[in-house]
């Protein structure tokens, strides 16, 4: 895989009970189905964006914001896709 | 010693659900406790990759049995409930994880329990402390699932019984109702339960399902079982009765009383055609009580005149967040269209006392039962759950008789709060252009005190009363009903009950609506003479008692009733009037009165 491409992407948690299970289901659901390595970022604390676990750590409530990086040669589908989840605030309306 | 272990033994319990049930016991026990109680353990070195490997296929079984479970619910409640599995199964196959817990077994020499333990721990204590609630409560799913991984993990205590492919007899200490609504009517026999009366929900769910269960199982009993590693048993859920490791011919004595009951059952559902009158010609009509919308095959074919008592609550419980309009509707819609022509009476959301839904009002009262429950949370703090409830039951009304009813009505007020509320939301759904029933019916449940004293009060302001006895007889006894200490209190026939279900009747006669009863008296036999006496018009039960109470009422005289409660209600105790209810019941129909027990 080639790790020189990079794509990097800021959003901001809208649904009002934060990044609690369901929402991070989904997230690392997505993020899972690239190839490229998925970090998220929260206040300087950078957890691997397939595992649910680390992003309940995140403790992400409404308003938090996220860096996501991406680096592999998805990164750019990965990142509209997850871009996208975010801007449906995860289904949760 | 080991002779003792396999000797038949005898207890009884608290008869719950009737029905014989034969197969070999399972303990479960409650998924929470599982995962702090265990004991750490260290291996040696030379096993651990041994160890990986048992790890690696606990976290398979583990994710094949929620797979399982996602299937099993959403055959039962539809799809959105499911999601949450899919977060626990990403947490099972989380690669953080399973990385940490493999090298904790490789470095530290823990068994596999105590690395995935000690590795889960952290999370879940790192989440406890984060300030966000909403995020704070994850810790539970994450709990739910290390449970259920240390559980496979651990020899000594089996998998939980949602998923267990063999049929079995399950014991346990406690059930919650949301561990009840959850069982696999497949594999699940019976059940046998410590703690818990007949009216707790667990009981109840088990006779919606024509389960055979007992409750107040002797902790004598509980122990034995343990300790002869799960036997086979046999349990009687007419008489409360549990045989552990059954001698052959009490095995041969058991399943005559299988097939007796069977042949039983054969006759009463050859008579579900004919009309419930009693001989000299008054009509009652039976109807179901139903706890999640799969229960409806159930009732059709009871031959039940409709459905008396949705409980809407369940749809509430073992889920992460509120059921949608949409999906409320199309759950009432579904329903009434599956029955058409018969009424389907929904209870509007009845939580708080012993059924918690931890998203809805997480409040901790100090009396539950006393506290913001039923309608008056749905009006005091929860209007936004109320309001969808009832757009999605009043545009449902569009489709098929639906009637709408409201519990734990206690004064006037609510109900006319409730009924401008209601003109309303008819407003908004008229401007919004949905269709519904402009003239649906309205009623309350009468289960507190001073609802069955201002009966004549409430009669002219709704379309129908239907008693709620659990509630009435625990409100008017002054009694917890989920407290087996004062259960000896919980007295269907004392006069003072048998009065107030008395006025409420006469009532709801003088301003012509009918008035039901849906508590668990209205499924026994035993007081079936003293209703039919009292003039009752509908009786809602679970599905399986209808057969039943049809024999039962083709057999009595309305007149004869009416005398007998006339002097039950001059009677002193409830003794004196369950004595004159059973003596009717025996010469109307003695087949009958030999299975019957009272409710405790």
């Amino acid at each position: 895989m080639s790790r020189n491409k990079y794509s990097q992407l800021e959003i901001m948690i809208k649904n009002p009970s934060g990044l609690h299970a369901r929402p991070a289901s989904l997230f690392v659901k997505i993020a899972s189905a690239f190839k490229s390595d998925i970090v998220v970022e929260k206040d300087g604390e950078e957890v691997n964006g397939k595992s649910i676990l680390a992003l309940l750590m995140l403790a992400a409530g409404i308003g938090s914001k996220l860096r996501i990086s991406a680096i592999g040669d998805d990164s750019e589908e990965a990142l509209a896709a997850l871009q996208e989840l975010a801007d449906n605030k995860f289904h949760e309306g | 010693m080991s002779n003792s272990l396999f000797q038949e033994l005898k207890f009884r319990g608290i008869p719950a659900s009737a029905g014989v049930a034969i197969g070999n016991a399972v303990i479960v026990h409650s998924r929470t406790s599982s995962y702090e109680d265990m004991k750490e353990k260290t291996i040696e070195p030379a096993m651990a990759e041994a160890e990986v490997e048992r790890f690696k296929h606990v976290l398979d079984t583990t994710r094949q049995e929620i797979i399982a479970m996602q299937r099993q619910i959403r055959n039962k409640f539809g799809s959105r409930e499911i999601d949450i599995f899919d977060a626990h199964l990403l947490i099972v196959d989380d690669q953080m994880l399973k990385n940490e817990v493999v090298e904790r077994i490789r470095n530290e020499h823990l068994n596999a329990e105590t690395a995935y333990k000690r590795t889960i721990k952290r999370y879940i204590d790192a989440l406890l402390v984060m300030p966000d609630s909403y995020i704070k409560e994850r810790a539970d799913d994450i709990k739910d699932v290390a449970s259920r991984i240390i559980n496979h993990l651990s020899t000594s205590d089996k998998p939980a019984f949602l998923y267990s492919a063999e049929p079995h007899i399950i014991i346990a200490m406690d059930l919650t109702p949301s561990e009840t609504a959850m069982f696999n009517r497949e594999t699940i026999l019976g059940m046998a339960v410590v703690t818990g009366s007949t009216i707790s929900h667990s009981a109840i769910l088990a006779r919606s399902m024509q389960l055979p269960a007992l409750v107040g199982l002797p902790l004598e009993a509980y122990e034995a079982i343990r300790r002869a590693g799960e036997p086979q048993v046999i349990i009687d859920g007419a008489t409360g009765d549990i045989i552990i490791n059954p001698a052959p011919e009490t095995m041969t004595r058991y399943r005559e009383r299988i097939e007796q009951n069977h042949d039983f059952e054969i006759r009463l559902s050859a008579e579900k055609n004919l009309p419930v009158e009693t001989l000299d010609g008054h009509r009652i009509k039976l109807m179901a009580n139903l706890g999640s919308a799969d229960e409806i095959d159930g009732i059709t074919h009871s031959g039940a005149a409709g459905v008396g008592l949705f409980r809407t609550e369940y749809m509430f419980m073992n889920r992460d967040t509120l059921p949608t309009e949409e999906e409320q509707y199309h759950t009432y819609s579904e329903l009434t269209r599956r029955m058409p022509d018969a009424p389907l009476v929904v209870r509007t959301l009845d939580i708080g006392g012993d059924k918690l839904a931890s998203h809805i009002d997480a409040m901790v009262e100090a009396n539950p039962f006393l506290g913001l429950r039923a309608i008056r949370l749905c009006l005091k703090a929860r209007k936004d759950i109320f309001r969808t409830q009832m757009r999605a039951v009043l545009r449902a009304s569009a489709h098929g008789d639906i009637r709408v009813m409201y519990p734990m009505i206690s004064c006037t007020e609510e109900v006319r709060e409730i009924q401008e509320l209601v003109k309303e939301l008819m407003r908004e759904l008229t401007a919004e252009g949905h269709a519904f029933n402009r003239n649906i019916k309205t009623g309350i449940m009468i289960e507190v005190p001073a609802a069955a004293l201002l009966a004549y009060t409430l009669a002219p302001m709704v379309d129908f009363f239907s008693l709620g006895t659990n509630d009435l007889i625990q409100y008017t006894m002054a009694i917890d009903r989920t407290n087996d200490r004062v259960s000896y209190l919980y007295q269907p026939t004392h006069p003072a009950v048998l009065e107030l279900i008395q006025r409420t009747i006469a009532a709801g006669r003088d301003h012509r609506i009918e008035t039901a009863i849906c508590g668990e008296i209205a499924g026994n036999p035993l007081y079936t003479p003293l209703l039919v006496g009292m003039g009752i018009e509908e009786l809602s039960m679970s599905p399986g008692s209808i057969g039943v109470i049809r024999r039962v009422i083709r057999k009595l005289n309305k007149r004869e009733a009416e005398v007998a409660v006339s002097k039950a209600l001059r009677g002193s105790t409830a003794e004196d009037a369950l004595e004159i209810s059973l003596k009717m019941l025996r010469q109307a129909a003695p087949d009958i009165a030999e299975l019957v027990m009272p409710v405790h």
